[in-house]
């Protein structure tokens, strides 16, 4: 047990080096100057060495890299251009929000997504689960920004039952996480079935209806258990996706998260912002998927011992 | 390839003959699917209005107009889905914005395709340290939310429809990759595949012309969930700004614009939003009915849809 948990922790330190990599090569390498944006008036060639100098980027590539490197592992990625700020700081004072946003949109993916998967397998073949179908192919059909805009449409412009944007009250926190949690939980939905369908298939399933349970003991301790096991993995990489839909939804409900924080950035060209969030995102999202590889260690013998 | 009597006779165990026939099965099942062909014709019909744009828009889709500015719709005023803040007929944007939407999408996929199946094919079929750095790379890209990579490059290279294409190519590829090498180390201990290679043919030859063939249709169910995902993410980059350069007719920068007007004109914003909708829905739905018909395990569970039990 204690090997797998080692080998899985490497895997997150290395992906995360990649990510590093790929990250600095990314936004150094291409052109954009960013002094040149702090400064758009111009500057003379004398003052530019000089601010080149004082960020650093007149030494070769691989020393650059070396130097951020050291940096990040003490926790500094560097100061924002544009707020005169550590970027560490000012994506870790825009987290709370994003953090706050995505948890209540897997409450809700978790909350719908299941049960919705479950009527339909419960009804198989039957206009329920044709339903519901329907609604989930439809769900993942609809983009994130278009559902948002629509929800606004619906909800905060003809009904005024809710409110447009921004932070604050309950209120405000409705249409953005349905808006993120839609696509989730079309697929939480269609996952959930599929899943029960397969485990109906197994001889327990039929033991457990011969020993004489009523079916929806069946169904929930014998056929929904199992078929949650692909679901949970499901959920931890749609920790992804939330990460990636809060840049879209934040954008649109103007939620003051690090999506938010990272368009505006990449308008302004501020770098180390840009890389600041991308940086914490994937940690995040790796640290995510660990807690859930170790759940499953402690969950299924089967992964203990293979 | 496949009906040549030399190509029937490499084959001991006859699997060219049952892949074409499944093939054609298949496809004769899709056909019968009222949602497959109801979403293949809109898509055609999309593809033509993309093509033949300058001869289907009614209005110059770019030139401003500001006597006629958020017209609602109107068949009388031959403004059928309205006009924008600008005066522009959106009807006419809508269909330019076809152009766009395709465009990216088909070139897009297509590099991605061929990239990932490359490094799929390599990866699969040399194994060893290929397969290892390839797989390496790909899971550090899958551990990335998109978004966020697309962010970073959007931010270095600046926007426009290139650097969009690169975007969609270079986080686009993975899937293709992992599919591939899955299918590729299935095929190649197949009978067939070691009597091509008993018989001499190199490894090229075993990749290109046994092994590529068996591909086909896990790769148009990827190529084609892939084609909904870019053009989504197309809009969706253009919707924040990111996307195509300002000016460029996309359905994406048009529902930006239509945002700032939802309360006083619905339909700046309502109609390139709908197109778009079907098109990822017909594209997502027809790569369903393609996985359905081609996945044997399915028919497992169609069978577990109709138990001979009463509930």
């Amino acid at each position: 047990m204690g090997g797998v948990i080692a080998r899985r922790l490497l895997h997150g330190v290395v992906v995360l080096w990649g990510v590093s990599l790929v990250v600095f090569l990314v936004l150094r390498v291409v052109p954009g100057d960013p002094v040149l944006i702090m400064y758009p008036e111009g500057l003379s060639p004398a003052q530019l060495r000089k601010a080149h100098a004082a960020l650093g980027l007149d030494r070769p590539l691989i020393v650059q890299y070396g130097a951020f490197l050291s940096r990040a592992l003490h926790g500094d990625l560097g100061e924002s251009f544009r707020y005169q700020q550590p970027a560490v700081s000012l994506v870790m004072q825009r987290l709370p929000a994003t953090a706050q946003l995505a948890a209540v949109a897997m409450a809700i993916t978790v909350v719908a997504g299941v049960p919705l998967g479950f009527i339909a397998a419960a009804r198989r073949g039957g206009w329920l689960d044709r339903a519901v179908m329907l609604i989930a192919s439809f769900g993942q059909s609809l983009p994130t920004f278009w559902l948002g805009i629509m929800l606004i449409i619906v909800f905060a412009v003809a009904l005024r039952w809710l409110p447009t944007s921004g932070r604050g009250s309950m209120a405000q926190l409705v249409l953005p996480a349905v808006t993120l949690a839609g696509y989730s939980t079309a697929l939480t939905a269609r996952l959930t079935r599929a899943g029960m369908l397969e485990v109906f298939a197994e001889h327990y399933v039929r033991t457990a209806r011969a020993k004489g349970l009523r079916e929806f003991t069946v169904l929930v301790r014998h056929v929904l258990r199992n078929a949650l096991i692909p679901v949970v993995t499901l959920l931890g990489l749609q920790v992804g996706a939330l990460l990636g839909g809060a840049v879209i939804t934040e954008a649109v409900f103007a939620w003051p998260g690090i999506g938010l924080l990272a368009v505006n950035a990449v308008f302004t060209r501020d770098y180390n912002v840009v890389q600041a969030v991308v940086l914490l995102s994937t940690f995040v999202f790796i640290l995510v998927n660990l807690c859930v590889d170790l759940c499953y260690v402690a969950l299924d013998p089967r992964i203990r011992l293979g | 390839m496949r009906t040549g009597a030399g190509a029937r006779a490499a084959v001991p165990d006859g699997s060219y003959v049952v892949a074409a026939t499944r093939g054609r099965r298949a496809l004769r099942r899709i056909a019968r699917q009222p949602g497959a062909l109801a979403s293949a014709a809109f898509l055609a019909l999309v593809a033509v209005c993309a093509i033949g744009a300058p001869w289907i828009a009614p209005y110059d889709a770019v030139r401003s107009r500001l006597m006629d500015r958020l017209q609602p719709p109107s068949v009388a005023a031959r403004h059928w889905l309205g006009t924008d803040q600008l005066g522009r007929d959106v009807f006419s944007r809508v269909v330019v914005g076809a152009r766009v939407s395709l465009t990216i999408g088909a070139v897009a996929v297509c590099g991605a395709g061929a990239l990932g199946t490359a490094l799929g094919l390599l990866s699969g079929y040399a194994r060893g340290i290929a397969d290892g750095v390839i797989m390496r790379i790909a899971d550090v890209q899958l551990a990335f939310p998109f978004v966020l990579l697309a962010l970073a490059i959007v931010a270095a290279l600046g926007p426009g429809l290139g650097n969009l294409i690169i975007v969609f190519v270079v986080t686009g590829w993975v899937v293709f990759a992992r599919v591939v090498r899955a299918q590729v180390l299935q095929v190649r201990e197949r009978e067939f595949v070691e009597a091509s290679r008993s018989l001499g043919a190199s490894p090229r030859r075993i990749l290109l012309r046994h092994i590529l063939p068996n591909l086909t249709g896990s790769l148009i169910v990827v190529a084609s969930f892939e084609l909904a995902k870019i053009i989504v993410w197309e809009a969706s980059l253009s919707f924040l700004g990111l996307g195509v350069p300002p000016r460029t007719v996309s359905w994406g920068a048009m529902l930006s614009d239509g945002r700032q007007y939802i309360d006083t004109a619905w339909w700046v914003a309502m109609f390139p939003g709908l197109t778009l909708v079907a098109v990822v829905l017909a594209i997502n739905t027809i790569g369903d009915e393609v996985r359905d018909a081609l996945d044997p395990r399915l028919e497992r569970l169609k069978l577990t849809l109709h138990p001979n039990r009463t509930r």
